[in-house]
């Protein structure tokens, strides 16, 4: 009988269609179905077997400043507060102080937090008369924080027993080198506490994906002269107030550092930003708002956009400067149909551009039709040399590198990549999404060190994935790119391919130049068009002379996980 | 310097009080007294401690009034001088390390509402083994022991707990003189058996704080002096177990628990019949009426203690999960 009403169902609503989840979740809810486990196996796993060994033992520090946690407290019910309290007086380290900024409008919670500084005379609980927002609260806190660090922490949120311990680690040795910006890694809670999830695995400090969302957030301990300097918080950046002021802080340029544990737990309470970011109106337009204002100190003419459906990230949309001259590289294949077709794609990409666009080709090109562009032939059939001779030849402010293969989405792509490198100073090189056409999955956003061995970052997931090392669709500081497209100014990409290899990533970032991956030009790569032996041992030997350079920043030890 | 006082219950247990005692002359913090309480024992307890330990202040109750009302007595002797501040309750059958006072006393200055303390239990006969960390009521209504028999490992920062096990605890004078019912600490009416348990929910529902304080070492027999008769610790537990529930817990948390507490009661019953032991089994069954039927004693108690409400049902049930 059961078995017929499955076979019936399974008929009327096949797998995963709508009406499927929704007789699903009603019959989890009714408990006629089993609910799914709580949480994430892997992640659960991880944390058994990776979490004890990375924990800092020493506790003899030379050096034990005092660390203020500020934590603004609004109506926050005692299952949220009293962990969040008892978090902090569970911590290893000794020396803190926790403010917490009474703001509770209900009498209720207002004499629950009153009652804190009863919990530890190291608590001090600040009474607000009148709530003036997230911000201002934060503000009234600062004042009464007397920590050589502060941190700031949310009312329902919890710290891991080891993280100012950590925290008091990084800051041991010479006054010089010690940082004034430390942020490290975090994940989140489930409402009731019980169990954890969506860790975020941050990479060291990337200021490429700081523009595209705040992804510093917790735990963050920052200098207190550092946060003086900076004025603390904003008004009228509420829900996206801590993203203002790091963008503040570091146009200042303070040391900063990453502790690569998770020192944080969000809770993905009911009505929090962590569950749902748009419970929080205003968040989006705030955070527009603080990457404008960023981009405006910094002289960079560009538009912030929010993405679509992806409340906290942002694009940024670079413009390119006026009267800018764009050199085209179309490299060298051995295919002569895949290198017209080449041809043909870049003469067209130059019609939608705005520069003054010359292509350097290798071979003549066959019924090139008329346009806005220049063609110049460089006769030559070996990259190397090809990119040599090009880029001494270029009269572009900016150059775009394209192998064979490659097929434009966005039509405005060189402009993009071009306002991104013009603009900034301190990027090297960019490369931009490349896509499987077939698939529509990401074949290249650059790549990351794991163990000393250079692994493509996100391949192979589709775009706006989120996984536990981030947003795919965050631009990125990496560690190398494929060099299938790449964009920079004439004079860096000269200076970089002087060795006779292409485009050198290690010496840019020890010259502090960025490699930068950036998602929102979108280019598809034709899997139907074979790469030639010769390109491919290319590509291959590129590879391998990354790799054989590259230092290693931290281990990547988990799988990505796609989001559902 | 703050003065903590011993209280150490003695009942036909001779044997061990000297390695006990000896346990407290060894601590590194040495403001203390101790008291000893007799629950008229037959057996040489009180002339063997005079030996052991002279200094200590004995009581000899004229007939066994059972373990909490022994240590009330231990208590209120105990506060009648003005300079303790803590007292420590120590069963006969359990060891402290030498620094154990100093290190929970450590933690806990500073910390006004804190109410009971304890540091790491572990096992006297393995001290590879836990004892038990905290003590918390679950969510089937079941008094548990934390970490029971988990295999000890490194210990990492101070926890707040649910409650503290009375094997080896301090307990602040401020929490005490915070008592809605006068002097009498643990509840008389319980005799024995889950009087730390009510003292913890009493604690934790009050809104005062309960710690596990990691490096405090003690060492513990377990059911020394009750051990030789199960069944009579099983009756006991289940009774209690009523009463405890009853006293403390909000109205709608109880009834939350109502039908996973009659689970796991039928459950206890099965098993223990299946482990061919259907005299434990009836005994269960019979602390359970029994514990029912007195329930209206403690309808002032409760009332007293709802008054005396800090904490919402949703927070216990969150601590209830595992008692942290």
């Amino acid at each position: 009988m059961a078995k017929m009403v499955k076979r019936v169902l399974k008929r009327v609503f096949p797998p995963e269609t709508a009406g499927f989840l929704l007789l699903q979740s009603w019959g989890r809810k009714l408990r006629l179905l089993p609910r799914p486990g709580k949480g994430d196996v892997a992640y659960a796993e991880w944390i058994r077997n990776s979490e004890p060994q990375t924990w800092n033992r020493q506790d003899d520090f030379a050096y034990r400043p005092l660390i203020s946690i500020l934590v603004p407290v609004f109506n926050a019910p005692d299952y949220y507060l009293l962990p969040m309290v008892h978090s902090i007086t569970a911590q290893k380290y000794t020396n803190w102080e926790l403010v917490l900024v009474n703001a509770s409008t209900e009498p209720v919670y207002r004499r629950l937090t009153e009652d804190c500084a009863q919990i530890d005379n190291r608590i001090k609980v600040v009474n607000v008369e009148k709530n003036k927002g997230i911000g201002g609260n934060t503000n009234i806190g600062l004042k009464h924080c007397t920590g050589e660090y502060i941190a700031l922490a949310d009312n329902d949120d919890l710290l891991s027993p080891f993280a100012l311990s950590e925290v008091v680690h990084v800051l041991q040795g010479s006054v010089a080198h010690r940082p004034e910006f430390i942020y490290s890694d975090e994940d989140k809670l489930s409402d009731d506490g019980e169990y954890r999830f969506d860790p975020h695995f941050k990479p060291d400090w990337s200021p490429q994906i700081l523009k595209s969302a705040n992804y510093l957030n917790h735990l963050t301990v920052l200098s207190a002269a550092v946060m003086k300097k900076a004025g603390g918080i904003r008004k009228g950046f509420d829900g996206a107030q801590d993203y203002d002021l790091y963008l503040r802080i570091l146009d200042e340029k303070p040391r900063i550092t990453h502790i690569p544990k998770i020192l944080y737990h969000w809770r993905a309470a009911k009505n929090s930003t962590a569950q749902n970011f748009t419970v929080k109106k205003g968040v989006t337009g705030s955070g527009e708002r603080a990457l404008t204002e960023h981009l405006k100190r910094n002289k960079q003419k560009a538009h912030v956009r929010a993405l679509p459906k992806r409340p906290g990230f942002y694009r940024i949309i670079y413009d390119l400067p006026r009267r800018t001259k764009a050199t085209l590289l179309v490299f060298p294949t051995k295919n002569k149909d895949q290198q017209q077709a080449l041809i043909g794609q870049a003469i067209r990409s130059a019609a939608f551009s705005e520069a003054n666009v010359e292509i350097i080709v290798p071979v003549a090109a066959k019924n090139a039709p008329e346009g806005a562009y220049t063609l110049r032939i460089v006769e030559e059939t070996d990259s190397r040399t090809f990119l040599e001779r090009a880029l001494k030849a270029a009269n572009g402010d900016f150059v775009v590198g394209l192998n064979a293969g490659v097929i434009p989405k966005d039509k405005d792509w060189i402009d993009r990549l071009g306002g991104l490198v013009c603009q900034s100073d301190t990027i090297g090189v960019a490369g931009p999404q490349l896509l499987d056409k077939g698939t529509n999955t990401l074949l290249d956003a650059g790549f990351a060190l794991q163990e000393g061995r250079l692994i493509p970052l996100f391949e192979g997931t589709p775009p706006a994935t989120h996984t536990y090392f981030g947003s795919n669709d965050w631009a990125r500081n990496v560690q190398a790119l494929s060099g299938r497209v790449w964009a920079a100014k004439t004079g860096v990409a000269r200076k970089y391919s002087a060795s006779g290899l292409p485009l050198s990533y290690q010496k840019m970032l020890d010259d502090g130049l960025e490699v930068v991956f950036w998602p929102f030009v979108r280019l598809y790569f034709a899997g139907d068009l074979q790469v030639p032996a010769s390109d491919t041992a290319y590509f291959t030997g590129h590879l391998q002379y990354v790799q054989g350079q590259m230092k290693l920043p931290r281990a990547i030890d988990l799988p990505v996980r796609r989001s559902e | 310097m703050t003065k903590a006082a011993f209280i150490v219950i003695s009942w036909n247990n001779s044997d061990i009080l000297q390695e006990c005692f000896d346990s407290i002359r060894a601590q590194t913090y040495t403001n203390h007294r101790t008291i000893l309480v007799d629950n008229d024992s037959k057996d040489d307890s009180v002339v063997a401690a005079r030996r052991f330990m002279p200094e200590a202040t004995i009581i000899e109750n004229s007939n066994n009034d059972g373990f909490t009302r022994g240590n009330n007595i231990g208590i209120a002797e105990a506060l009648r001088d003005p300079e303790v501040d803590y007292i420590v309750l120590l069963n006969s059958d359990a060891r402290l390390a030498s620094e154990w006072l100093q290190t929970v006393i450590d933690f806990a200055a500073g910390k006004p509402k804190a109410a009971t303390l304890q540091g790491t239990t572990l096992d006297y006969y393995d001290h590879g083994i836990i004892d038990s960390t905290h003590i918390y009521v679950a969510r089937n209504g079941q008094a548990t022991q934390g970490s029971w028999r988990d295999t000890y490992a490194d210990e990492f920062g101070p926890k707040k707990v649910f409650g503290v096990n009375a094997a080896a605890c301090l307990i602040t004078r401020s929490f005490i003189e915070a008592q809605p019912f006068g002097a009498e600490l643990l509840d008389e009416a319980f005799f024995m058996y889950l009087e730390d348990v009510d003292l913890a929910a009493r604690a934790t529902v009050m809104g005062w704080d309960n710690y596990l304080v990691p490096g405090a070492r003690a060492y513990h027999m377990g059911s020394a002096s009750s051990g030789k008769n199960p069944g009579f610790s099983l009756y006991m537990t289940f009774r209690n177990n009523s009463a405890m529930l009853y006293k403390n817990l909000p109205m709608g948390l109880l009834l939350r628990l109502v039908p996973r507490i009659a689970r796991s009661d039928l459950d206890t019953i099965r098993h223990l019949r299946a482990l061919g032991k259907p005299e434990a089994a009836r005994k269960v069954l019979k602390g359970r009426l029994i514990g029912l039927l007195r329930v209206p004693l403690f309808i002032r108690k409760r009332r007293i203690i709802a008054r005396n409400r800090r904490v919402s049902s949703t927070y216990l049930w969150h601590l209830m999960r595992q008692g942290y």
